[in-house]
């Protein structure tokens, strides 16, 4: 097992740099080794199911100079989501991209990032994740600019620029926790960690620092720009993996690391950030006059919820009913994962065969793009929280843990922003199903369609259905 | 092989709606609907299947309710589909429509066989939202503004009824149904699953969304609508709050109350109706004030409550073959003008509604009146008076449709009427398979008395101006309402206004919070002012309520 | 010798606190790129003054490595902030 966990950060590694020598055959390349990569994360899976957590040194040094990897149930389940949707974008990708000079930009750069967010999800200690937090912001700052456009490169600049401070504050806490326990690694830290000033400023340094990556409202003012301009395939990977990244090293701090120094009134005010993202991100998608802005405020809504959980988990005392509840917020981040990685490249079929993105002038597009109107459908599903969507199953959980430890307050956001929610979808697929002719001719490539299709498809039927073995991995791989 | 039946009847619409822009697709709709008709047919009663790795665990299975529920729903999807298929090509024989349709009936079917809230759940959801499809399609502006609003209260019931549903889990530890016959809900739970259940079932204030929908919606798909899918609503009650739990008692005061209001609501209503559709939604309206009207007093009087389910249920039978075929019927009339002979079919539906004796109308009022309890005499008065109306808003749908300009006559397509009629046969036929004679030749005095007064009206209609005289009320009086409800229109009007001086003040505010949170936005258009000292302050901020409130540990 | 690790500790803090004020309240472009920088070097004195232990004790390796990798980082992120920068100012002389 420890094979796949090295060929998860090394094959993308090897294949960036020989895309970056070999442009001509960089298109195969990346299709060979994204099968290859999903093929470890499921082997990877597998292995911490039967076996439980995964740990390797590199090259046998300890941890502190050396680099650790390991794995649990839910760095597992997530590499495979970074999988899938990193391969489908990439086949993607191949037809996007028609010149073959803008493929010999991407690629590298793509590799690049898929290999630091497989590292990050690997990494066991601190220095290792600042390391790899700055690779994934610098590639992904990198693809967001690629289009060139006056818009896509500012929007790129500040992004970069808050990553960098994001990433300072990160640091800033490691330092202090190295200062204060003289470990980095992270299973060490969560023994050794006592409450007192260290602790208390470190966490907050590092929050801070990954709020802002995050883009937790009110700091998500960079990431509509970012993601409404970068090209279809980095919009969906930036939307629905690079954010969750640093999500997801909020939740081990939060949930490993600190558990025993977070409070809960802390955790009530990422609730109310939380809250505020839904609100706030959705009311602003409704007013989106172009689909991709749309999808950038969706998820900032969305992340959001995930925020919600934190008051709900920390109410919750340690045992089956908060891991359950701890499945539920996996749950929603996968499904989120799925279903807008699909949306953001049904968009840009949409985008690429009308010239625009303006969701008044879709009238009629189901005629001409039914599998991609019907993409944007399935994702629309997932994103509102239908059943069978896995978002159903993460909410119900989210509703039922508020209900269970008595915050009523968390019910009433999570039910508006579903409203709100169903407002935004439907009006772009009441403009999509309308009879007009549209103006467009649109020949929908299978190669484009077909990813978007099956990643929105995964979201709404293959989580829900089978969304049992979510849990079942996460109490196994623990 | 049982098993696999009710399965089937969830897979294979969508499966068959996954087909539907083939080139053979046109008979899809047709065998999507057997698995239901044969399970209702040939399934025994106490068949289960259990998914328990599916969602949150499915139960699949059928009762004698959900048999009989299987047996009109199938039916009567079976005959609209048959009736799509005749249709013209081009209009409704589309592969958008064809979609929409099967999705539909998946959910629709699909949640009689449920067994659990959450299956249930979701074949109400999948239901209610392809029925969105199905009244947006013709896709002119009337149908798209019916269609949002139609959207626009399905969600919100849906919302309710999921609230509903994570509370009643919390409550009963479970989400099968029969878990729940032994949980008390309480208050709140059952005032949700009212609002939710009762916006399907169109109850008086929550119907808003129905005269529209059902007034622009394609014939077969109103076909359903006002047949099956409503009745769905009267399911969810049945299934989430089965009756003999004391705390019903009281909420069962309160739908009889608001089924009473909802019969002479619908009735007067549909009574004002110019347009054939919105006369019969609105008779849908009243027909289901008869069904709330039924639970709550079977929730009142427990121990009545077995006789009362199964009169009910084959009263939702009942209307929904009838209300349905009458649906068809106008639909036939709408593309190939009244022929005479549709006429006739329309006049012995009409008669079946009203509850003229040898119908199945008469059946199933018959019924439900024995199996009320004895204390329920007042009831026994309202449905009476009700089934007059009834015959009333026949009458004037009959008259309604002989007093509209000729239309060009077009072949009818032979399909079509052939479902048409095989429906009117069926409705026919079914009351000598299952009644005494007793019960079929109840209800005589009330269909005359109707149909002395509808003759009165008829006659009359020279006189009086039509609306007031189907209102029973002086000209003056329908003055004096008019130049009420001017005013209100003049209240709202004086409301805008204010409502925009204060709007200058609040786009004032909103612009600068949009600034100040979309400078990417803003800084495009390349006049706004720098934000990074806002938001800067605001990380900052964060930080610092955070580090205060991991210090305040105890 | 406590004095120079606090007085290598307490001017971290300080470039760290005067590049975080630039960086938030300089409109300039590249200002803000030079502010984080400044940010950048002051957590480098930071991790220099925690990795001192003491007279005749050789310094802790593990932050001297943290340092170096972050010069790195910084570096590399500075490069690509420049060269967007550059694209940005480029196509609009008057930005």
């Amino acid at each position: 097992m420890t094979d796949a966990l090295i060929a998860l950060v090394a094959l993308p590694l090897t294949a960036a740099l020989l895309a970056l020598l070999l442009p001509r055959i960089a298109t195969a390349l990346v299709i060979f080794s994204g099968l290859a990569i999903t093929a470890s994360a499921i082997a990877l899976l597998y292995g911490v199911n039967t076996a439980g957590a995964l740990h390797y040194e590199l090259g046998g040094w300890t941890a502190g100079l050396g680099i650790a990897l390991r794995a649990d149930g839910l760095s597992a389940i997530l590499l495979l989501m970074i999988a899938l949707v990193m391969f489908a974008a990439s086949v993607y990708a191949s037809a996007y991209f028609g010149k073959a000079s803008e493929r010999a930009q991407f690629w590298p750069l793509w590799l690049l990032l898929w290999t630091a967010l497989n590292a990050l999800l690997l990494s066991g200690d601190l220095f290792n994740l600042y390391v790899t937090l700055e690779l994934l912001g610098l590639s992904a700052v990198a693809l967001a600019a690629l289009s060139g456009k006056h818009a896509a490169v500012q929007a790129a600049l500040r992004y970069l620029l808050v990553g960098l401070l994001g990433s300072m504050l990160f640091l800033v806490g490691v330092a202090l926790l190295y200062a204060g326990y003289a470990t980095l690694d992270l299973a060490t830290l969560t023994q050794v960690v006592k409450p007192g000033p260290i602790a208390w400023s470190a966490l907050t340094l590092m929050t801070l620092g990954l709020l802002l990556k995050t883009a937790l409202f009110p700091l998500h003012f960079w990431l509509p720009p970012a993601h409404g301009s970068a090209p279809a395939p980095v919009s969906a990977v930036l939307s629905a993996l690079v954010v969750k990244a640093a999500f997801y090293l909020v939740l081990r701090l939060w949930l490993d690391v600190f558990a025993d120094i977070v409070t809960p009134t802390a955790a009530n005010l990422l609730g109310v950030l939380g809250a505020g993202a839904v609100l706030w991100g959705s009311w602003q998608a409704l007013r989106a006059e172009r689909l991709k802005l749309l999808a950038a405020y969706s998820t900032v809504a969305q992340l959001g919820y995930l925020f919600l959980f934190f008051p709900l988990l920390l109410a919750l005392p340690p045992g089956p009913a908060r891991d359950v509840a701890t499945g539920g917020l996996v749950m929603l981040a996968l499904t989120h994962g799925f279903a807008k990685a699909g949306l953001f490249l049904a968009i840009g079929i949409v985008q690429q065969r009308s010239g625009h993105d303006n969701i008044q002038e879709l009238g009629g597009m189901v005629q001409r793009l039914p599998l991609t109107t019907f993409a944007i459908a399935l994702a629309g599903v997932a994103l509102i929280g239908l059943p069978p969507s896995g978002t159903f199953l993460g909410k119900w959980q989210l509703i039922s843990a508020a209900i269970a430890t008595g915050q009523w307050l968390w019910v009433a956001v999570t039910a508006i922003g579903s409203l709100l929610a169903a407002a935004y979808i439907f009006r772009i697929l009441g403009h999509a199903f309308g009879n007009q002719p549209y103006p467009h001719q649109a020949v929908a490539v299978a190669r484009e369609e077909w990813p978007a299709l099956l990643l929105t498809l995964t979201a709404t039927l293959v989580l829900g259905l089978a969304g049992a073995h979510v849990w079942t991995l996460l109490e196994n791989g623990s | 092989m049982n098993a696999a039946m009710l399965l089937l009847i969830w897979l294979l619409p969508l499966l068959l709606a996954a087909l539907s822009g083939q080139r053979y697709a046109r008979w899809l709709t047709v065998i999507a609907v057997l698995p239901a008709l044969i399970a209702a047919l040939t399934v025994p009663i106490g068949t289960t299947v259990s998914l328990p790795w599916l969602l949150l665990g499915v139960e699949l299975g059928l009762d004698k309710t959900g048999r009989l529920f299987l047996l009109f729903s199938s039916l009567l999807w079976l005959a609209a589909s048959l009736f799509a298929i005749g249709s013209p090509k081009g209009n409704i024989d589309s592969t958008r429509f064809r979609v929409f349709f099967l999705l539909a009936m998946a959910g629709n079917l699909g949640l009689i066989v449920a067994q659990d809230m959450l299956s249930f759940y979701l074949g109400f959801t999948l239901m209610g939202l392809a029925a969105y499809g199905l009244v947006a399609h013709p896709a002119s502006l009337r149908a798209r503004r019916a269609a949002r609003r139609y959207l626009a209260w399905t969600i919100a019931g849906e919302l309710i009824l999921f609230s509903a549903i994570v509370i009643l889990a919390q409550q009963s530890g479970g989400l099968s149904f029969q878990m729940l016959k032994t949980t008390t809900p309480s208050d709140l739970v059952v005032l949700l699953l009212i609002v939710g259940f009762g916006i399907k079932l169109a109850l008086p204030g929550l119907h808003l969304w129905l005269p529209q929908a059902y007034a622009v919606a394609p014939a077969p798909a109103v076909a359903v609508l006002s047949g099956a899918m409503i009745k769905a609503g009267l399911l969810g009650w049945l299934r989430f709050l089965p009756p003999g739990d004391a705390a019903l008692i009281g909420w069962g005061e309160v739908l009889m109350v608001v089924g009473v209001i909802g019969i002479f609501f619908g009735a007067i209503n549909g009574l004002l109706q110019r347009h054939p559709r919105l006369l019969l939604g609105y008779s849908s309206i009243s027909k289901m004030g008869v069904l709330t009207l039924g639970i709550g007093a079977a929730w009142a009087w427990p121990a009545a409550a077995p006789a009362l389910i199964s009169a009910l249920v084959i009263y939702a039978a009942h209307h929904a073959l009838v209300k349905g075929a009458l649906f068809l019927g106008l639909g036939l009339v709408e593309r190939g003008g009244l022929r005479p002979w549709i006429w006739a079919g329309l006049g012995f539906l009409a008669l079946a509604l009203a509850g003229a004796p040898l119908t199945s109308g008469a059946l199933a009022k018959s019924m439900l009146t024995t199996s009320l309890p004895d204390q329920a005499h007042s009831l026994l008065t309202v449905l009476g008076v009700a089934a007059f109306t009834t015959v009333a808003l026949m009458a004037r749908l009959l008259y309604l449709l002989w007093q509209q300009p000729a239309k060009p006559v077009a072949p009818h397509a032979m399909l079509s009427m052939l479902a048409w009629l095989l429906l009117l046969a069926l409705i026919a036929l079914v009351p000598f398979t299952q009644a005494d004679a007793s019960q079929l030749f109840s209800g005589g005095v009330a269909l005359l008395l109707g149909l002395i007064a509808a003759a009165l009206v008829v006659q009359n209609k020279q006189r009086l101006p039509e609306l007031a005289k189907a209102q029973g009320r002086s000209p003056k009086a329908r003055r004096y309402l008019r130049a009420r409800w001017h005013r209100i229109v003049l209240l709202m009007r004086a409301m805008q206004t204010r409502s925009r001086t204060l709007g200058s003040t609040r786009r004032v505010i909103e612009n600068s919070m949009h600034d100040a949170l979309q400078p990417g936005q803003q800084l495009q258009s390349k006049k706004g002012t720098d934000s990074w000292p806002l938001i800067g302050s605001l990380w900052l901020g964060i930080g610092a309520l955070l580090l205060g409130a991991l210090m305040m540990m105890t | 010798m406590l004095t120079t690790q606090w007085l290598y500790a307490l001017s971290g803090c300080l470039l760290l606190a005067l590049g975080l004020r630039s960086a938030l309240l300089h409109p300039a472009l590249l200002q803000r790129i030079l502010a984080i920088n400044v940010m950048g070097s002051g957590v480098f004195m930071l991790l220099i003054a925690i990795a001192y232990r003491g007279p005749g004790m050789p310094p802790d390796p593990i932050p001297h490595a943290l340092v170096l990798t972050g010069i790195v980082v910084a570096v590399s992120a500075t490069a690509l902030a420049l060269a967007l920068a550059r694209r940005l100012t480029r196509e609009q002389p008057h930005d």
